[in-house]
């Protein structure tokens, strides 16, 4: 059994990472973007609305963050010497990560309406997000990005950027839409949106020498482009939350897109997924606690989900 | 490889747990700490203890946060820092980290959910909500302490000469013996330490309210039963320390003798305590203790239950393999304040129980347990230490140094100094916080 199933184990490692990476990407760019909204010079959002509708236990999202890493690190062990070699990037990154949790600190649990906590807030939640993209970049191009960003680059910045806008909007449309200013919203929804397809059109569009794309990038486009229209629909529909979960699919199918179509390299040119893939008792060791985890992990965050959802509607 | 990588990466590595392991210990004992007080609550209806379960959740919250944030640092710092050893340890001992991913989501959505619910569930189903929570902290310190058991032991696999890994059993390279030492010692003193940081805090209040007048009865009560859980967690810590030290002796002997200055072969060895190490400044100098306390047969009786049992001393290994001999300290230190921390509740239950009991209260004792909180942690610190850099110069015993795991990128050298004074910018936030709602924000 294991012998028939050993050509397909990494690949179905590489596709368990993307997973990680996904969750963490659409569930971090909730709390990323709420910071950001907090910051604007005419918020849309209240301190007190943030505090209602993420708090309280800040951070939990980078449990998501360590699955990703975790799971590159220990499916593809051969991968962790080229990732050392962007420990300037890793370590912004983490100290954006830093700024973030004394903004945090600042507004919510010391209570301080001084402006330059809120500045660090955003400016944490959004560093983060932008450093830790540079390690996409450098798995596409196999460069490390420089001080002038290239195209691809700014792609990458913009999609990610314009991912945690809609992302956060539908999020706090679905738990506080009596409370906000849904027009604004929408309108954040609808220029994200527009950035977001420009931007991941151009990602998958970045083909190297080495590589032939195939179908795969025209198939994560269309489903890009379906499932975002499909978002704006759902948001004028007041479905929001729907909306959102279409956002997320559009995330999805972006970063799994420009993966698989980037096969069969892990990090182009110089290594791939079978190359860089674990010894495969170890891999599937792993593999035998995940449904056990997950039997744990689910029912525990539908508890906090149904406990959350019931206060956020009892509040409103 | 240069000296100043290798020395700035473990300079690095270094800070990082120090500084997450504050948290992290926090972070297993707090919630344990809730859960017993809110259970005692339950059980004797007595809100009292509900309610100090209940005022404790805002600093797990505001720890959980910080920590969450140091051990994400912490997982990148390990990866970057020593590449080499992860991509040689992954495939063995890669299993551990898997798990505890999974064990601290647990954790961070039972703490959402636990301080979400006090007034939404009932008193019960509340109080069985902080079981994961607790378990949830308890499995992640275990699962990652498998790993640092499989450094100082490791197990699990087999290596050819040319460097080949091969019979790959990843869950015997988790359950290594040297694990279960580690584990049982290392986490009764997380409770330990947690317990008394919070013992710590109710003294303070008492010794404020003698000043300034105030109900003691209500703080009387809860030190009562912190300083009996650490009277036990001393005891405990105490016994598991014991065990572990044994094991040490027979399957890390050099790190044995660095740690005892044991340093000729021989039976009948004397238990070493305190004094100078020598600084040895040449690989034709002898090492040397001076000032020392000697105990005679205690080391050869304290190891192997046998006073003329030989204890390996330094002579019988090479010198290149010589972990650095002022773990001595260290281990010394962690010790003695393990000492202090047995004798502070037992001297207060002593006088609890006889006719002085008047004084059970008085406020020396009530500084004695106040100290023992930093002295705790600092035990923490140098119980680590002396794991870390008494399996120097291996990063895994025996089979990788230290200096062929760290990662040839020299980016480092300049966050050499910037992580650590983040490390001290967040320190002094989550002091801030935890004294603006504890104190200031009560106070108004």
């Amino acid at each position: 059994m294991t012998e028939i199933l050993l050509p397909y184990l990494p690949i179905l490692a590489y596709t368990l990472v993307l997973l990680f990476i996904t969750l963490y990407a659409v569930l971090s760019s909730i709390e990323f973007g709420a910071a950001i909204y907090l910051a604007l010079p005419r918020p849309l959002i209240t301190r007190e609305q943030v505090e209602q509708y993420f708090g309280p236990v800040w951070e939990s999202t980078n449990v998501f963050l360590i699955f990703s890493l975790v799971g590159l690190v220990m499916f593809f062990p051969a991968v962790v010497p080229y990732l050392a070699e962007l420990y300037a990037l890793a370590s912004i990154a983490l100290l954006f990560f830093v700024v973030r949790v004394l903004g945090i600190f600042g507004i919510f649990y010391g209570d301080s309406k001084h402006p330059a906590f809120k500045a660090l807030f955003a400016i944490g939640s959004l560093g983060a997000p932008l450093a830790l993209s540079g390690a996409f970049y450098v798995s596409l191009t196999g460069t490390a990005p420089a001080v002038l960003p290239t195209t691809l680059l700014l792609a990458i910045w913009g999609a990610v950027v314009s991912a945690i806008c809609i992302l956060s909007a539908t999020f706090i449309l679905h738990v506080a839409r009596s409370q906000v200013d849904t027009a604004r919203f929408a309108r954040t929804q609808l220029v994200g949106s527009g950035v977001f397809l420009l931007c991941a059109a151009h990602i998958l569009a970045f083909s190297p020498a080495l590589i032939q794309p195939g179908i795969v990038p025209l198939l994560a486009f269309t489903v890009i482009l379906l499932s975002t229209s499909l978002a704006i629909v759902l948001r004028e529909r007041t479905h929001p939350l729907a909306a959102f979960l279409a956002h997320a699919l559009a995330v999805a199918a972006l970063i799994y897109g420009t993966a698989l179509s980037h096969l069969p390299y892990l990090i182009y040119p110089v290594l791939s997924i079978e190359t860089a893939f674990t010894a495969p008792e170890m891999f599937l060791a792993m593999l035998s606690v995940v449904p056990f985890g997950l039997l744990i992990a689910i029912p525990t965050i539908g508890l906090l989900w149904h406990l959350y959802a019931r206060s956020s509607i009892l509040r409103q | 490889m240069t000296e100043a990588t290798l020395e700035t990466a473990r300079a690095l590595m270094g800070d990082t747990l120090a500084f997450h392991i504050l948290f992290a210990l926090l972070g297993v004992g707090l919630p344990f700490l809730m859960s017993v007080f809110e259970g005692l609550g339950l059980w004797y209806k007595d809100e009292d203890y509900r309610r100090t379960a209940r005022t404790m959740g805002f600093a797990v919250t505001a720890l959980f946060v910080t920590g969450a944030v140091s051990g994400t640092i912490v997982s990148f710092q390990i990866n970057l820092l020593w590449p080499y050893f992860m991509q040689f340890a992954n495939p063995i001992i890669g299993l551990p980290f898997v798990l505890e991913g999974f064990a601290f989501l647990v954790e961070a959505v039972f703490l959402g959910i636990y301080l979400y619910s006090w007034d939404k569930l009932s008193p019960f189903a509340h109080w069985l909500c902080s079981f994961p929570l607790w378990i949830g902290s308890f499995a992640s310190a275990f699962l990652i302490t498998t790993v640092n058991g499989w450094m100082n032991n490791p197990q699990g696999f087999t290596l050819a000469p040319d460097g080949t890994v091969s019979n790959i059993q990843p869950w015997v390279a988790m359950f290594n013996p040297t694990a279960f030492y580690e584990i049982t010692h290392s986490l009764l003193a997380y409770y330990l330490t947690a317990t008394f940081l919070v013992a710590a805090v109710f003294a303070w209040r008492l010794l404020r309210i003698k000043k300034t007048g105030g109900n003691e009865g209500y703080y009387q009560k809860m030190l009562t039963l912190l300083l009996s859980l650490a009277l036990f967690f001393a005891t405990a810590v105490g016994i598991a320390g014991d065990n572990s030290g044994k094991h040490i002796a027979q399957t890390q002997p050099i790190k044995f003798a660095a740690a005892e200055s044991v340093y000729k072969t021989g039976g009948y060895q004397p238990l070493v305590w305190a004094g100078y190490v020598v600084p040895v400044r040449s690989e034709t100098e002898d090492p040397d203790i001076r000032y020392e306390l000697s105990f005679p047969n205690a080391l050869s009786w304290l190891a192997f239950d046998n006073p003329s049992a030989v204890v390996q001393g330094l002579d019988a290994f090479p010198r290149s393999e010589w972990p650095p001999l002022y773990i001595h300290y260290f281990l010394n230190i962690m010790i003695t304040i393990g000492i202090y921390l047995g004798l502070v509740p037992l001297v207060f239950f002593l006088l609890r129980h006889s006719p002085w009991r008047a004084y059970a209260f008085n406020r020396p004792l009530l500084w004695a347990i106040v100290a023992g909180a930093p002295l705790a942690f600092l035990a923490v610190e140098m119980g680590w230490m002396l794991t870390e850099i008494g399996r120097q110069p291996y990063i895994i015993k025996g089979i990788m140094r230290t200096s062929e795991a760290v990662t040839t990128n020299t980016d480092m050298l300049i966050f050499a100094w910037i992580f650590p004074f983040a490390y001290l910018v967040l320190f002094a936030f989550t002091w801030w916080i935890l004294r603006y709602h504890y104190i200031v924000k009560a106070r108004t």
